[in-house]
């Protein structure tokens, strides 16, 4: 039997308005059925406008269960409606791809089931971030990582480089269930930390915009001070680099070797 | 009502002349508008939480989409002779 059931996920950007792309926009409001997930009430009343069968997934989350849990039920849900060979779109906040399990889970699962499914990419929080506080990745290179993953697993840190840690409202949280942890889990992510930068190392508490009357939330502190900042499950934590690149001597060397050869050939 | 709320908020998010307003222009902008007086004030006065009650928007959102999966002892590479590929790459990072 022919699947002519389809999923795209597609992002809606973080900011109400701007950040949409007309592609996207363009999925929504030809679905036969929506599933949202987005940053805010307010947007998620302007996506539900565009089509008439939007279906937010924040019922889905519940208070003191594991969020893995709403995150297989909302991937459920979603295959549902395709296997009835309806065009679904899964709308997420930001960039469908990035720190989101859920699209992805989802197209996956489709794709194997042998329907057609993809990914449309929108603005991410990294973007606002990236514009907000007018830093290049580029420049000195940038880590990411989840906090809670930053701290369960050993990772080696390039302190000459930034380091990103994402949903640091909820850092060390091993439920998945808490909406936030408080400063004492802070302290032993502070005692993490305290091993690559000293601590009064200025660090940035970021969250990006979601409505255009909002102003992104840009706040210095020293590192140590974290363990009593005022945090969200949408703040990041920016750390610069607190070191200078130090060369590979060793790699010159052999380049200039290298470019020595290619003029000889010359 | 909502309906034109939320196509004022999409103007003020798409258009390059309303997105980046001083107070006082955000006011001329939003003050002949027929809109209830609590709802402009809390546009002006930049009160997301606010507007958000007064559209009776969801406020129970929760933004969190990726878990942080521990460990499991699957994680842990196996020793491997030499010349056999790297282990598979952790559950986690094939999540994120």
């Amino acid at each position: 039997m022919q699947q002519t059931g389809s999923l795209v996920c597609v992002g809606t950007g973080m900011t109400l308005g701007s950040h949409i792309s007309p592609l996207s926009r363009s999925y929504i409001e030809q679905a036969d059925v929506v599933f949202l997930l987005v940053a805010d009430g307010i947007t998620e009343q302007w996506v539900g406008e565009m089509n008439n069968d939007v279906r937010s997934l924040q019922p889905y989350y519940q208070t003191g269960v594991s969020r893995m849990l709403s995150y297989q039920q909302m991937v459920a849900a979603i295959l549902s409606e395709v296997r009835l060979n309806k065009r679904v779109v899964g709308a997420f906040y930001g960039h469908p791809g990035v720190f989101a399990w859920v699209p992805h889970k989802a197209i996956a699962e489709a794709k194997a089931e042998g329907f057609a499914a993809h990914m449309e990419p929108g603005i991410s929080a990294e973007d606002c971030l990236i514009a907000d506080l007018a830093i290049d990745p580029g420049t000195y290179g940038c880590q990411h990582f989840e906090t809670s993953q930053f701290m369960f697993y050993k990772r080696c840190i390039d302190t000459a480089a930034y380091l990103i840690l994402w949903q640091v409202g909820v850092a060390g949280d091993r439920s998945l269930a808490k909406r936030g942890t408080d400063g004492r889990y802070r302290q032993l992510l502070i005692d993490l930390l305290a091993e690559y930068y000293p601590l009064n190392h200025q660090v940035i508490l970021y969250e990006a915009v979601t409505l255009p009357i909002q102003q992104p939330r840009i706040t210095t502190l020293a590192l140590a001070e974290l363990v009593n900042a005022e945090m969200d499950p949408k703040t990041t934590l920016v750390i610069p680099p607190a070191t200078k690149m130090v060369a590979n001597q060793q790699m010159l060397d052999k380049l200039a070797a290298l470019q020595a050869d290619d003029a000889n050939y010359q | 009502m909502n309906s034109n709320v939320l196509q004022l908020l999409q103007r003020l998010g798409e258009d390059a002349t309303l997105r980046h307003l001083a107070d006082t222009q955000l006011e001329q902008v939003v003050n002949p508008l027929n809109f209830d007086p609590a709802i402009q004030q809390a546009i002006c006065q930049h009160d997301d939480i606010k507007l958000a009650q007064l559209l009776h928007a969801n406020n129970k959102i929760v933004c969190m989409i990726l878990p942080a999966e521990e460990p499991k002892p699957d994680d842990e590479p196996a020793k491997q002779p030499e010349d056999t590929p790297e282990p598979a790459e952790p559950e986690i990072k094939r999540v994120v």
